[in-house]
């Protein structure tokens, strides 16, 4: 080969690596679009069914006000005719507010201390290891209402949207209302749902830790839980119903 | 050069070049294998684009419906209480708090509002991240400390109501959001941001070293407009009264 020839030959070399070395790059950044993770399209299709839940209801929603407005054009000046619609209203709000008893299946959870489970734990438990806090009650109260529970109460205090639990040492309190061991929570709703995720939150064995039971009993038809109502006066200084135009942020 | 040399020369580098290529292609696929087994089998990004296509759209025309109702509710309410007279003025006050306290109403109201995010200081860890937790327990003080009514991103808290963790975000109402977390609470607002700024309260412990998350203080604010629970109570039937 002539010189020439071999350095034509080394410019080609030259030019053809490079070549490959763009070809390369190009190859693995397109590939390298974004690291994708198959739980996002889990994440992201779970998502959308929710929301395409939530669309149905509001659908239907929408109808009910609709028709509700309606009705109320229809009977204007009839007195008898709104004092019926406003006492049907009344009665399907304190439903939903918590005001009622409610009966239907449901799940009775009870937490008590257990003589037994204590003398089994080990000499290094401290007392702190065995109390059961403010947050461990709102745990059960949410993973209940996340999983289809309609109404619940605590030691016959029922949840509304404005209950707070809070631990004033020595006792709970739960609707201001000092309550104590043993708990009983009793959750109308879902049966199935409710102690799946109870079961799934291993919480009989977490209890057992702290020397408590933690007994879950299913009701189920015919046999009826019944759920107390909320029985505190209503007096709202702040909030007030809100009629003015526009669209929500 | 002489012309064997030459040949011997095209040679080797033809065998590198094939050795090369293989050793690239086994890289590469070890990296593809590397990459299914954390993260799962690769089942195409055309499937996550289309799927986050159809949940923006999806919750656009949700947020429609959600604007859509409260300005229905709005409107019954004026034409209630246009058709109240003092035969019905007690019983559309009881209607009025037992709505506000069921959380179907859209209320407005002096109150606060706070806002919190995921840490912004190093790397994302499990405890930098907002939690179900938090956000229940910011809820929890609220109402304890007189709140009447509270909404996270929009998301008016209702009876039944709950918060959970999916993943990285977080569910409520049934209803996905992810950080910054806006709630708003309508209340005293003296009362409110006592009841979140004490000492070693629940926002402190929040900024602390343990969490890091980034806590926008409570601020008052003279008039909030919180939408209305838009839920089904989770598919509580309603009887009809005896």
């Amino acid at each position: 080969m002539s010189e020439s020839n071999l350095n034509r030959f080394k410019w080609g070399l030259f030019g053809v690596s490079t070549l490959l070395g763009i070809m390369i790059t190009i190859q693995f950044t397109s590939n390298a679009d974004k690291p994708y993770i198959s739980g996002d399209l889990v994440q992201t299709r779970s998502e959308l069914a929710y929301e395409l839940h939530a669309q149905t209801e509001m659908r239907t929603e929408i109808g009910r006000l609709q028709t509700k407005i309606q009705e109320y054009q229809d009977s204007q000046g009839n007195q008898k005719e709104v004092m019926k619609k406003l006492a049907s209203e009344l009665n399907r709000v304190r439903q939903q507010a918590g005001l009622t008893v409610l009966n239907g299946e449901g799940i009775q959870v009870t937490i008590k201390d257990d003589p037994n489970l204590f003398i089994s734990l080990p000499p290094t438990t401290r007392q702190s290891d065995l109390h059961i806090s403010d947050t461990d009650l709102q745990l059960i109260i949410n993973i209940l209402f996340a999983n289809g529970a309609q109404g619940i109460s605590i030691n016959g205090q029922r949840i509304t949207t404005v209950t707070g639990i809070r631990e004033v040492p020595p006792a709970m309190q739960v609707n201001t209302v000092p309550i104590q061991l043993p708990y009983v929570i009793k959750a109308v709703g879902d049966v199935d749902r409710m102690s799946s995720a109870l079961t799934i939150y291993d919480l009989k064995n977490v209890y057992m830790s702290m020397a408590k039971d933690f007994l879950m009993e299913l009701y189920k038809s015919p046999s009826l839980l019944q759920v107390p109502a909320y029985d505190q006066m209503l007096d709202f200084r702040f909030a007030t119903e809100d009629t003015e135009g526009g669209t929500q942020k | 050069m002489p012309a064997k040399d030459g040949k011997r020369l095209i040679m080797s580098l033809t065998v590198i070049s094939v050795v090369l290529g293989f050793m690239l292609a086994v890289q590469y696929k070890n990296t593809q294998l590397t990459n299914e087994q954390i993260y799962g089998p690769k089942t195409g990004n055309s499937d996550l684009r289309q799927a986050r296509e159809a949940l923006t759209q999806v919750k656009d025309t949700n947020k429609d419906l959600d604007n859509q109702i409260n300005n229905l509710k709005k409107e019954l309410l004026t034409m209630e209480q246009k058709h109240t007279s003092a035969l019905t003025d007690e019983i559309q006050k009881q209607l009025s708090n037992t709505r506000i306290l069921a959380g179907t109403t859209p209320v407005k109201g002096t109150g606060i509002v706070l806002v919190i995010d995921d840490s912004r200081k190093g790397t994302q860890q499990v405890s930098n991240i907002t939690h179900d937790t938090d956000i229940k327990q910011v809820v929890n003080e609220l109402f304890l400390a007189g709140a009447e009514a509270v909404a996270v991103n929009g998301q008016r808290i209702a009876t039944t109501s709950s918060v959970f963790c999916i993943g990285p975000t977080v569910k409520v109402n049934d209803r996905y959001m992810a950080a910054p977390y806006k709630i708003e609470a309508i209340g005293d607002p003296a009362t409110l941001i006592k009841a979140l700024t004490w000492e070693g309260g629940v926002l402190d412990y929040l900024r602390s070293n343990n969490r890091n998350l980034t806590v926008q203080l409570p601020k008052s604010v003279p008039v909030l407009h919180l939408p209305a629970y838009s839920g089904d109570f989770n598919k509580l039937t309603v009887q009809s009264s005896h």
